[in-house]
């Protein structure tokens, strides 16, 4: 049933403006095979895939399908060759049901005029899910349901379609640890049919429980490519970091003092939207010159708790205290004011005005506060004097201040974001994912300045995903699962294990105890 | 009386198409993601066209096929513009509209300059049903009408087959709600925007084609007096839903023929309280729709497949 | 390395005008008509005398206060094309003042002629701004609709108790000589009115680009999520920017009953409503360029009249023309940030 395939990408070059993506890379890929792909952020791997699947345009290079040139020119010719990409953000609509989804130009042509047998299409999906091992509910919306089970809806529409190879884009990143472990059950079931995988990831350990061949790639560059079972963790690092980023992980914290008055206090926060609770009771102290690590699966409260925290959310109940004072009901900018700095996850939708040059960007939020402003006029050589030094101390690579913000690049917009929060010694800095897209040197860089705010005296809450940089830097880390504090460890208990637990559900005795 | 209720229900279908074409077009333009803004410009042009070919050849279907080839024409434009070198819709909805009026009316005083007397077609005649067309009430207004209202009902029902039952109406759909998704799977989704853009555009030519062809039978520049925008408020009333968008057209013919009832009846209201309705009735469904709004979700904005998503 | 890019984007400009002009000489040609011609009268008339010089400033005048009825609320991405409406209001405004008050004074007449046709054009967009800020209901649509609605308004007062018999036209008596912009070049329409709207255009521009009230406008406009989350009140902003607009569009309203007709005449409005967005559009809304896009688009509207006196070429020409510019800027645009 399933086509045996093998595809060469031969050379492979692309750039997007002057930043070389991928440089002259060589790949085979094989059904029948786990290929994992392993880089850092922003390494390539990504931007590969996507040109295999059609979707970007390379700029050199070839593809060869069992020897024969192919032109993929759009993902509709990726498919019609039994190619498939599970994207890192499904590429489903929220509001459609599943069966919809799945169906979306399944019938071409004429064909596609007449009317829907939705019984058929039911019956046919309904043998894919009974051969494949797990059932969906059809007329679900996708917006209703988990993550993973929306990725299980990707893998069947991978299947109607046909496909021999399927590549995943860090297909793990927002599932539970148990969720992880049923996905990788299926993709070995799936390799014996000879469905072959192309495994995306930064995760050293998923490749190595994973992968049957493994590539590298740094900077574009393909660094080497290795069997699984002829290689090690130490050497897969070697190769993705390049030479070694001395103590990459490794911040000096100094002693935190006495613990005095908590610079924020979360007394017993609760937030419901639409009737559905988003946080559970979360109490949370926060002291001067300490960070605050919060881990956890994305979507569990975490965005709620940061925009609860900021004052764009209102909690349904509880209390907000800073430095002594009830803040609950202090708008937005009074908090800015009192030194409540933020890093958004989101760059572009929360924090960049894209159409706005850059000195324009350097004072969102204290746009209305000396010196920025006198009274109601603006102040503009104190604004161009702040982002003159964002640019400098955070290395934006711009030709000048008056450069449109969107069209920095990702990297360079994230730092001037990065710079702006930072630029004054924040009272409480919240970062939510600040590195993010970055390369190695410049996260190194960024969480420096992090540690260096709470060296400086002040509080750090950092909500992280990438468990390495908040065990790295954290003096104390709460878990968060379905809105609700798992506990909270301190730096001496710090174990990876542990915290994995607890993002799965556990409570920390719990979790200990297991 | 009867035949006066019978005349009010025939100008109610009469005055019903233009507002349901316009409408349809705005619907399917916007189910593939692009908001055209442009259709009272739009329908002026055609209108102007289409009656000055058939005052100069007599044809209808030569002055229908003009007006439904310039707003095609506009159409094309629209999605270059807006799809292409990625600019705000509305302001290029407003610059066609304001290019559009422009050219309507330039074209109608060259072509006929200015007169006391204004140039007249005789609107197309009503296609009478045999029997059907007998019945009391009914028969006049459904029944013995011209070609248009027939298919503006058939199209209508024909939207809602082809978007709700049909997996060519799943990947329009889907091509509006997510131009991403639509690509991943394959979907042309330039080519959807190009061919729905147009014919959306087209739909409005026609509505423009029809005001002289088959309603007024002359041309004025304030032939179109705010349908196209009417139009607008219909299909966000309808929630880009053809079946729905019948009915708010339906409304808006009723007001528009009780309006010209209430003039005939020389009530004691300043004439043009009365027919400031039409917009008041507008503006009061607006807010009414306001509650329970539904746009396609991607509608007006760029799709850039190389864009890196957030 | 930024004069050069400056340069190119010059040079595109410069390709869509010329590119725009002529298909404007290629359709005079078309119909029979000589473009020679056809130019020379189009950049001839309006500076042939001093009364025409007078007539251009008219139109500059209320032309500049409707591109900045649009432009303002333009920075917050509000479409203000109800400016065609609040213009007419504030001509109401001023009209039934200048009438009902002309008693009183020319200290008191006049600026209260002109506050009430602020007022008014105020109003007239405080009703789709509370919309917009109630229910979100999209200003393009309600201020068009709105537009309609003061047609017949004008139709009305124009036709209504004020009506002066004797003219064939509809329009009202003229306001007394109290409520008059005094003119400040004898013998010609100059008036006062260009004095304020220049005023006004550079006041605005600092409001704009120099106070926190028009960082938050530009800001919300750019990103109205982002401005959320850093404190901005959006929601309450942008129906404050259409309701600035009103007062605006109102201004010139009234300035030119005041300043010019000296009475409200039904289609006084004419073509300024399109031709103040694709002159706000063309300069991207910044109030000090809007100056330069205003000459300009007054010389056409003025060109395009005087061609149809003179020639019989319809008015629309300038919508034509201008419609057509636009897109070419729009072309010219994308051409030249692709480098």
């Amino acid at each position: 049933m399933v086509i045996f395939l093998r595809i060469e990408l031969i050379d492979i070059s692309k750039s997007f403006g002057d930043v070389k993506a991928l440089d002259h890379v060589n790949l085979t890929i094989n059904s029948g095979e786990i290929l994992g792909l392993l880089g850092e952020n922003g390494a390539g791997k990504s931007t590969l895939m996507n040109i295999l699947f059609g979707l970007y345009r390379m700029d050199e290079g070839e593809i060869r399908i069992d020897g024969r040139p192919a032109r993929i020119s759009s993902p509709q010719d990726a498919i019609s060759k039994g190619i498939f990409m599970v994207h890192q953000q499904f590429k489903l609509i929220p509001t459609y049901t599943v069966l919809d989804n799945l169906f979306i130009n399944y019938v071409k042509g004429m064909d596609s005029l007449k009317p829907r047998r939705v019984k058929d299409e039911v019956r046919i999906v309904e043998e894919l899910m009974k051969s494949l091992g797990f059932y969906l509910p059809l007329d679900e919306k996708i917006g209703n349901l988990p993550l993973g089970v929306q990725q299980r809806v990707e893998i069947i529409k991978a299947f109607l379609r046909g496909a021999s190879i399927i590549i995943l884009d860090e297909p793990t990143t927002n599932l539970t640890p148990l969720e992880v472990e049923e996905l990788f059950k299926l993709m070995r079931d799936l390799k014996k049919k000879g469905i072959g995988f192309v495994f995306i990831t930064h995760k050293l350990r998923e490749v190595m429980e994973i992968a049957d061949r493994v590539a590298v790639l740094r900077k574009g560059r393909l660094v080497g490519e290795r069997r699984i079972h002829e290689t090690n963790p130490e050497e897969l690092v070697e190769m993705m970091v390049g030479q070694r980023i001395e103590n990459l992980y490794q911040f000096e914290l100094k002693p935190s003092e006495q613990r005095m008055e908590p610079v924020l206090e979360l007394r017993d926060v609760v937030y419901a939207e639409k009737g559905i609770l988003k946080l559970k009771n979360i109490s949370i102290r926060v002291y001067p010159g300490e960070i605050y690590g919060i881990a956890g699966i994305a979507g569990n409260g975490q965005s709620e708790l940061l925009n609860i925290i900021t004052g764009y959310l209102k909690p349904s109940s509880g209390k907000i205290v800073f430095e002594g004072k009830d803040i609950t009901n202090t708008p937005i900018l009074k908090r800015i004011e009192l030194g409540i700095r933020v890093i958004y996850e989101d760059r572009v939708r929360d924090g960049a005005l894209p159409s706005l040059p850059i000195f324009d960007n350097s004072i969102l939020g204290d746009h209305v506060f000396p010196p920025f402003a006198k009274g109601k006029i603006l102040n503009r050589d104190e604004i161009s004097a702040r982002a003159e030094r964002i640019v400098r101390i955070f290395k934006v690579a711009t030709p000048s201040i008056s450069k449109i913000a969107g069209r920095l690049s990702g990297g360079n917009l994230q730092k001037l974001m990065v710079g702006r929060a930072l630029d004054k010694q924040p009272r409480l800095l919240v970062a939510y994912t600040p590195t993010r897209g970055l390369d190695v040197a410049t996260t190194r860089f960024v969480l420096e300045k992090i540690v260096e705010v709470r060296n400086n005296g002040g509080a750090v809450i950092y909500i992280g995903e990438d468990l390495d940089e908040l065990i790295s830097i954290s003096d104390r880390i709460g878990v968060m699962y379905k809105g609700e504090l798992m506990g909270e460890l301190q730096r001496k208990e710090f174990s990876k294990e542990v915290i994995g637990k607890m993002m799965a559900g556990y409570r920390l005795a719990e979790a200990m105890s297991k | 009386m009867a035949s006066a209720i019978e005349s009010l229900l025939f100008y109610l279908m009469v005055a019903f198409v233009p507002y349901a074409l316009a409408s349809y077009g705005i619907m399917i333009s916007g189910r593939v993601g692009l908001f055209n803004v442009s259709g009272e410009g739009v329908m002026l042009l055609t209108a102007s066209a289409a009656f000055l070919t058939t005052y100069k050849t007599s044809s209808y279907m030569l002055g229908f096929m003009v007006g439904v080839g310039l707003g095609a024409l506009l159409g094309a434009i629209f999605t270059f513009v807006s799809d292409k070198l990625k600019i705000n819709q509305f302001i290029v909805g407003l610059t066609l509209f304001i290019f559009a009026t422009g050219l309507g009316g330039f074209l109608y005083k060259v072509i006929v300059g200015v007169v006391l007397v204004p140039p007249r077609v005789q609107v197309l005649s009503p296609i009478k049903i045999p029997v059907l067309s007998d019945i009391p009430i009914i028969g006049p207004m459904l029944f013995s009408q011209n070609i248009l209202v027939y298919i503006t009902i058939i199209l209508g029902l024909l939207f809602h087959y082809i978007l709700f039952k049909t997996h060519f109406g799943l990947k329009l759909r889907a091509v509006g709600d997510s131009p991403r998704v639509a690509d991943v799977l394959g979907v042309n989704v330039g080519l959807m925007r190009y061919t729905f853009g147009i014919i959306g555009s087209a739909l409005m030519g026609l509505a423009g084609a029809y005001l002289p062809l088959c309603f007024t039978g002359t041309f004025t520049e304030t032939i179109v007096s705010g349908r196209g925008w009417i139009a607008i408020a219909i299909t966000l009333f309808g929630r880009w839903n053809p079946v729905p968008i019948i009915f708010g057209s339906l409304v808006f013919s009723g007001v528009e023929v009780l309006v010209y009832w209430l003039q005939a009846q020389r009530v004691a209201v300043p004439y043009q309280f009365l027919l400031m309705l039409p917009f008041i009735v507008t503006l009061l469904i607006l807010i009414y729709t306001s509650r329970r709004l539904e746009m396609p979700l991607s509608i007006g904005k760029h799709y850039d497949r190389e864009a890196i998503e957030e | 390395m930024k004069t050069v890019l400056n340069v190119r984007v010059l040079l595109y400009y410069a390709f869509a005008l010329l590119v725009a002009f002529g298909f404007m000489g290629t359709l005079l040609l078309a119909l029979g008509y000589s473009p020679i011609n056809g130019y020379a009268t189009f950049f001839k008339t309006p500076f042939m005398n001093l009364r025409a010089i007078g007539l251009f400033l008219v139109k500059f005048t209320s032309l500049y206060l409707m591109g900045l009825a649009f432009a303002v609320p333009l920075q917050a991405r509000k479409f203000n094309v109800g400016n065609e409406g609040q213009f007419l209001l504030g001509a109401i405004g001023a009209a039934v003042a200048g009438i009902y008050f002309g008693g009183l004074p020319s200290f008191v007449a006049l600026p209260l002629g002109l506050i009430m046709a602020c007022l008014l054009g105020m109003l007239w967009a405080a009703m789709p701004a509370f919309m917009l800020f109630l229910f979100n209901v999209n200003e393009i649509v309600s201020t068009i609709l709105f537009n309609f609605i003061s047609f017949y308004l004008v139709d009305y007062i124009a036709l209504g108790s004020l009506r002066d018999v004797f003219a064939g036209h509809p329009m009202t008596i003229p306001v007394s000589n109290n409520a008059r912009i005094p003119t400040i070049v004898p013998q010609t329409n100059i008036n006062a009115g260009l004095v304020i709207a220049i005023i006004v255009g550079v006041g605005m521009y600092i409001v704009v680009s120099r106070t926190t009230y028009g960082y938050e406008l530009r800001a919300a406009g750019s990103n109205p999520i982002a401005s959320e989350k850093h404190g901005i009140n959006v929601k309450l902003l942008a129906p404050l920017s259409l309701i600035m607009g009103g007062a605006l569009a109102g201004l010139a309203g009234g300035i030119e009953v005041l300043g010019y007709h000296y009475r409200l005449i039904e289609g006084m409005h004419g073509f300024y409503s399109p031709l103040s967005i694709i002159l706000t559009l063309m300069v991207k809304g910044n109030p000090l360029l809007l100056f330069l896009s205003t000459f300009f688009v007054t010389l056409v509207d003025v060109g395009s009249n005087a061609l149809q006196r003179t020639m019989g070429v319809p008015v629309e020409i300038s919508l034509i023309l201008l419609g057509l510019l636009m897109l070419l800027i729009m072309i010219a645009e994308y051409l030249s940030e692709r480098r």
